[in-house]
């Protein structure tokens, strides 16, 4: 039952644990046209059920082995309460975390994948 | 100041609900201490909150402040990944319950996490709670096999357990437990409350996107005071919940609550429990001086605190007519064999744990 899969972010940089060769249907910058891609947005799954601590939450969708956020990836999913591009998300952590925007572009595009990947995250 | 382990434990106890004062400086071997309390007493997430706001300090004199630290949020978000698997469940529960015309209320750390706590994440639980109506114990036991869940020991037979039993707990394939309830306390205590009373004005919340419902707040109070009150030992989460929720409720909403069964001398027993810690508001604990005890509540107080046998001679004996009293023992007597193989004993040990118990 407890299980806990970690995913870690360090200045939003993608840690051990993080895959980035998911594969993910997900569109991403470059992959398709430009009007696709700014449209997917993403959002918590309507089923998520999640506790969070400073720095660190722990969210699942009725698996027994809930998934793990820690470090200042946990902040991307602050940002999830409502429908989101990943390029909100970016605009939001600008003024959070000292991060280049180009690298926050890059992390948060990984993360959300791994997150969509993991049933966490819708993405529309 | 180096604050000693009970001390520490008592002033986790009201962390957020009285004054705490200056910070608390612990020793990682002090925190330590905490972190490796029973999950039940439920302290480490009340840590980690006090570390978190700086109402405690970790001493970085031996250079292990961090570390300690790091280990607090390790383990309480541990306990957290427990709680949201549970919360998960709670939500499957509900919806499958009232898919098969079931009405359920949520209780215990669900429902006091997400109603009475200051922030949900600072109770933690290991299991799901949920009452169904009288009558009702095994049609829902029934309906939650499609769920995978089954009885962790089936019942002594099914028509006592819808008519005698607290609840049934179940366990899903991958370790989940829900504490299926038909009432609130196991023996006569329990067998007073009336179930409507228990389903009238519940409040609801959100888990996992799903609407639930909980007891009102009188009856969340006064489920928490038997909690308290009924357990051998009662954990300092318990009386957190009392504390909790005796700033919610007043003594002048206890109004009618005897219509639900509930035993004034039981919550004025909670009061008493908890009030120590000093979070129990002023005019609960004058309630609870001058509220009149009933002597024969006090007796069955001692009794289900006492053995499993002890309490089931005593219930028995509430039960009146020597017929019910008969059919009562006679399922406790003579149970299923699978009760039995669940519990991993052959009738005839079974029937001289009976006799050993006797005498």
């Amino acid at each position: 039952v407890n299980a806990v899969v970690v995913l870690h972010g360090g200045g939003l940089a993608a840690g051990p644990g993080v895959r980035r060769d998911l594969g993910s249907s997900v569109p991403r910058v470059g992959e398709h046209d430009d009007v696709t891609t700014l449209a997917v947005r993403y959002t918590r799954h309507p089923f998520a059920v999640w506790r969070s601590i400073p720095d660190a939450l722990v969210v699942t969708v009725g698996s027994p082995a809930p998934l793990r956020i820690a470090g200042s990836a946990a902040l991307v999913w602050q940002h999830l309460e409502q429908p989101a591009t990943v390029e909100d998300i970016v605009r939001r952590l600008e003024t959070e975390v000292e991060v280049p925007a180009a690298r926050l572009q890059e992390d948060v595009s990984h993360l959300l994948d791994e997150l969509v990947a993991r049933g966490v995250v819708t993405a529309r | 100041v180096v604050a000693s382990a009970r001390t520490l434990s008592e002033r986790l106890e009201t962390l957020g609900l009285v004054p705490w004062g200056a910070p608390l400086e612990l020793s990682p071997d002090d925190v330590m201490g905490v972190v490796e309390s029973a999950s039940h007493t439920g302290l480490v997430a009340l840590l980690g909150a006090a570390i978190d706001l700086g109402a405690i300090v970790v001493s970085a004199d031996t250079g292990r402040g961090l570390d300690t630290i790091e280990r607090v949020r390790g383990v309480w978000i541990d306990r957290l990944a427990t709680v949201v698997v549970h919360d998960a469940l709670l939500a499957d529960v509900v919806h499958h319950l009232r898919q098969n015309g079931i009405e359920t209320r949520v209780l215990k750390g669900a429902a006091n996490a997400h109603l009475d706590e200051i922030d949900p994440s600072w109770r933690t639980y290991g299991d799901a709670d949920v009452l169904v109506p009288d009558g009702r114990l095994m049609d829902a036991t029934d309906a939650l096999s499609d769920l995978g869940l089954r009885p962790l020991v089936p019942p002594v037979r099914r028509g006592w357990a819808d008519r005698y039993a607290k609840g049934v707990t179940l366990q899903a394939d991958d370790g989940r437990q829900l504490d299926l309830h038909r009432t609130l306390a196991a023996g006569p205590l329990g067998e007073r409350l009336v179930s409507s009373g228990l389903f009238a004005n519940g409040r609801s919340f959100e888990v996992g996107g799903r609407s639930v419902t909980a007891l009102s707040d009188v009856n969340r109070f006064a489920h928490a005071c038997y909690h308290t009150s009924l357990s051998a030992a009662a954990a300092h989460r318990h009386r957190r919940d009392v504390a909790l929720l005796a700033g919610r409720v007043r003594p002048v909403d206890l109004d009618g609550i005897a219509d639900v069964g509930w035993s004034l001398t039981v919550i004025a027993d909670a009061i008493d429990v908890a009030a120590p810690a000093g979070a129990i508001p002023e005019d609960w604990v004058e309630w609870s001086a001058a509220i009149e005890r009933s002597g024969q509540d006090e007796h069955l107080l001692r009794a289900a605190r006492s053995t499993f046998a002890t309490a089931a001679q005593v219930a028995a004996r509430q039960y009146g007519g020597t017929r019910q009293a008969a059919r009562y023992m006679s399922a406790l007597i003579w149970p299923q064999r699978a009760h039995l193989v669940a519990r991993g004993l052959t009738r005839r040990q079974h029937l001289r744990s009976l006799v050993r118990h006797r005498r």
